[in-house]
């Protein structure tokens, strides 16, 4: 890996552990916020930023996890570690079963039945509110007994780390080069032998784990939970907002996209909703002029390097090890 | 009787107004080749307008649904002239990808504008016709009897204009064959432009005319928004009358759908879900529409 | 058996039918052109091979298995390869990565037992065949368009087809390059490949392929040696109209 991505990634690790030191309590249910969207953030930027899939399902992924982990800890008395497993595996069941359905879906064809879905998954734990409570809110065991936020902080930078860690290798492997190629150019891909149809439902699959792995996560932190907190069209606007101010096509950049905005709003609250208005505004005059988001290709440019895709020199390959050649094997047929 | 009778005609305003917004929609998409995904919130800009020109301004309700229309179309003419015309002189790479996101970006925008400047409340907006009317043997309020004349004498007003007159034909050019329609003289910038502003003009209407019926507020442009998405893939992409009959069976199928099921308040709940599991099931079985063209990739 | 057979195949798109019962046969190492008018329906036959398209009606076999239906990466990976007349390289991936694409999708099934180092090495080699490897690094999208057009060939060879379909190579590119290309498809043809090639540039296609078929409106009209097609009736009329 490049010396000065892992000195970077070194060090913002290392502030991440020590903010609880200097923060407390609402700031720090802040940062729990901004972490939160950061793996939401993250996880919309693999499926769209990198392998082109402009879905709007991520949230309902999300909120489809939490009212899973949130059930069957409630009705069946799972422990809470299990539920959110159990949670996001949810997700990424669901999450497999929409990408094998927008196979044959691209564009804005795509955009709206992953719209379709949301809202229909919106409307269904809404009407089910014998079961779900609906809009009345939904009460969730918290994760920790504790009233201390710290814990829960942790929780989420490791579930963040963690997550970003596999991403990231993810990426740099040959499927992130698959990805970037259906990005690219679906139809060319597969004529150079990409399986578009597996890798295309992968990203959905690992899309939806780490979605699902946020929504459960949210769950048991906030306690409560209603489906238009989680899955309204209008968050899942604002966590595509954090991936595109931060940089569509890059993992970093989401976090900090994530991060910003989060801390942003909760900054403007003085302006009430005019804090929206301005992100909206940020968020389509940075498309508008700067295709790619704003804060990782200005980190590029400022770097010295050019305002494209970040480049790896060296492409590291073992998803798969490779068979060792037989002795005296043939070449060719 | 009396009770399906009324739901039907129910159906059919809703239907009506739908199809407004279906058929702004639809228009955009043949001659733009793009989805806006900011319509419901044009939608709701129309309905604010014309309840502030009839409340503030005492304008009389009916002309504010018209004034509204205009300012709608001028708030569609600059979105195009900042946000979408670079997609069409080549400033943009992967113009797919940017007209979702930057449409979908200025319906959050225009939601949130809305939210701050009107207030997230709900109003009501004035009467066009104060009353009631009977009709055989149901009896109907004025306003609904307002808004389905409307909505048909506007539908009506824009397929004149797009079948007989010479801009019609100029969109309909467009609309088939960017490349040839310039080379016969037609300007596309100026037709992208008028496509966009009559398209959004026509939600702002429908949003206008729902002001006395249902009562307005910020969101209400969400699942309207979501509703035209299902009827112009339900119809078609690009085909108009695809998009009116869409509205039509659409607006019976929420109205008289709510009612089988047993317990209301979940019938009721899941009214709106019909349309958005209408629009899922189509995009599955046949990913361009039941009538209309092949999406057309931009590059 | 020939290598490439393909049968009565139809291809309609709505009420157009763009390929009409068309059949012809493709020899191990033959170097094919395909000519015909626009819309003659050229590029839809290639489509229709490589799996871009799938066949209204027909049959197409390759090396003795049907591949029609079959989906484009699946024949990419028996051995067809295929450029497109409009370049559709990576343009944000750099040459390189273009090249690395197909060398990681095709597991080893022609047994050279390369590990990733050998895959890179290999992609250095073609790239110093075209004369490309000084640009590894740079993004595809800032190639001239005649490097671009040899960044497909380069990563058609990444998967060591058998068979090569080159849609219009020759198009919009200056006789220097022109004149490389065509040295270049000799070399490979040399070294045992099968070439089916789609050009317009009727005077470069005349003196490179030993066999010619000729379509128009979708159908055969011609299937010879370049003397024989140039002295063919029907070949004339559908080329000059009445």
């Amino acid at each position: 890996m490049a010396k000065r991505s892992l000195i970077g990634s070194g060090v913002a690790i290392l502030l991440g552990l020590l903010v609880p030191l200097f923060i407390k309590s609402y700031w720090l249910h802040v940062s729990i916020m901004a972490l939160y969207y950061a793996l939401l953030a993250a996880s919309w930027t693999m499926l769209a930023g990198f392998a082109g899939q402009f879905s709007f399902a991520t949230m309902a992924l999300a909120g489809i996890s939490a009212y899973t982990s949130a059930l069957l800890v409630l009705k069946a008395g799972i422990p809470i570690w299990l539920g959110m497993i159990a949670g996001a595996l949810m997700a990424t069941v669901v999450g497999l079963l929409v990408g094998a359905l927008v196979l044959r879906m691209s564009g804005p064809y795509l955009a709206l039945f992953t719209i379709a879905f949301s809202e229909i998954v919106r409307i269904t734990l809404n009407a089910e509110y014998q079961l779900t409570r609906g809009d009345m809110g939904l009460t969730v065991p918290h994760l920790y007994a504790t009233v201390s936020k710290v814990p829960y902080y942790y929780t989420i930078l490791g579930l963040l780390v963690a997550s970003l860690v596999i991403m990231w290798a993810i990426l740099r492997s040959r499927y992130g080069l698959f990805f970037r190629a259906i990005r690219e150019d679906e139809q060319a891909a597969a004529a150079m032998g990409v399986n578009t149809v597996r890798y295309k439902i992968l990203a959905f699959v690992i899309s939806s784990f780490f979605a699902g792995v946020a929504g459960g996560f949210f769950a048991h932190y906030i306690g409560t939970l209603t489906p238009n907190s989680i899955m309204e069209i209008p968050r899942m606007g604002l966590v595509i907002a954090m991936s595109v101010i931060g940089g569509i096509e890059s993992l970093a950049g989401a976090v900090a996209g994530a991060t910003v905005v989060e801390f942003l709003q909760e900054y403007l609250r003085v302006i009430g909703m005019w804090r929206f208005v301005i992100f909206g505004l940020a968020l389509v005059l940075i498309l508008r002029f700067s295709q790619n988001g704003l804060i990782y290709p200005l980190y590029q440019r400022l770097a010295g390097r050019r305002v494209e895709l970040r480049r790896e020199p060296e492409l590291e390959l073992e998803l798969e090890p490779e068979p060792k050649p037989k002795p005296g094997a043939e070449t060719g047929t | 009787m009396e009770f399906f009778a009324a739901q039907a005609l129910n159906g059919l305003v809703i239907g009506l107004l739908y199809a407004l917004m279906a058929v702004g929609l639809s228009l955009i998409f043949s001659v733009l080749k793009l989805v806006n995904f900011a319509h419901g919130e044009c939608y709701m800009m129309g309905a604010f307008v014309s309840y502030y020109l009839a409340t503030l301004f005492g304008v009389n309700p009916i002309l504010s649904v018209f004034l509204a229309m205009i300012a709608v179309f001028l708030l569609g003419a600059v979105i195009h002239q900042l946000f979408l015309k670079p997609i069409y002189t080549e400033r943009v790479e992967r113009k797919d990808e940017y007209a979702i996101l930057i449409t979908f970006g200025l319906g959050i925008f225009l939601q949130n504008l809305a939210m701050s400047i009107f207030g997230p409340w709900t109003k009501r907006s004035p009467d066009f016709l104060p009353g009631t009317t009977l009709l055989g043997f149901l009896t109907v309020d004025n306003n609904r009897l307002v808004v389905s004349a409307a909505a048909v004498l506007i539908v009506t007003a824009l397929l004149i204009v797009i079948g007989k007159t010479f801009v019609g034909k100029a969109l309909r050019a467009v609309s088939q064959d960017r490349d040839a329609a310039a080379i016969v003289g037609v300007n596309s910038q100026r037709m992208n432009l008028l496509a966009f502003g009559i398209g959004v003009a026509l939600a702002g209407g429908a949003g206008a005319l729902i002001g006395p019926i249902f009562l307005i507020s910020p969101v209400m442009g969400i699942l309207p928004g979501i509703k035209s998405f299902v009827i112009i893939v339900l119809g078609g992409m690009g085909s108009i009358k695809g998009a009116i009959i869409g509205s039509l069976l659409l607006g019976q199928i929420e109205s008289l759908g709510s009612v089988f099921f047993l317990d209301p308040t979940r019938g009721l709940a899941y009214k709106n879900a019909f349309g958005v599991l209408l629009l899922a099931i189509v995009l599955l079985l046949r990913p361009t529409g039941l009538f209309g063209e092949r999406h057309v990739r931009m590059e | 058996m020939a290598m490439l057979e393909v049968v009565d195949l139809v291809k309609d798109f709505g009420g157009i039918r763009a390929v009409n019962k068309l059949s012809f046969e493709v020899e191990e190492n033959e170097l094919l052109g395909i000519i015909g008018p626009n819309g003659s329906g050229k590029t839809t036959t290639i489509n229709l091979i490589s799996g871009t398209l799938k066949p209204t009606a027909g049959r197409i076999t390759f090396e003795g298995r049907r591949i029609d239906g079959l989906p484009p990466y699946e024949i990419a990976k028996r051995g067809i390869g295929r450029t497109f007349q409009v370049t559709q390289v990576f343009r944000r991936m750099t040459v390189m990565e273009n090249m690395l694409v197909p060398a990681f999708s095709t597991p080893k099934l022609r047994s050279d037992g390369q590990d990733h180092h050998g895959q890179r090495r290999k992609a250095l080699e073609i790239l110093k065949f075209l004369k490309l490897d000084h640009l590894r690094n740079e993004y595809a999208r800032n190639l001239s368009g005649g490097q671009q057009k040899l960044l497909e060939i380069g990563r058609i060879l990444m998967l060591d087809p058998e068979v090569i379909m080159l849609d219009e190579p020759f198009a919009g590119v200056h006789p220097k390059l022109k004149a490389e290309i065509h040295e270049y498809i000799r070399e490979m043809h040399r070294e045992g490949r099968t070439f089916i090639i789609i050009s317009h540039d009727l005077q470069t296609i005349f003196t490179l392929c030993e066999r010619l078929i000729v379509l128009s409106g979708g159908e055969k009209i011609c299937d010879g040696t370049p003397q024989e097609v140039k002295e063919d009736e029907r070949v004339i009329e559908a080329y000059l109209g009445e």
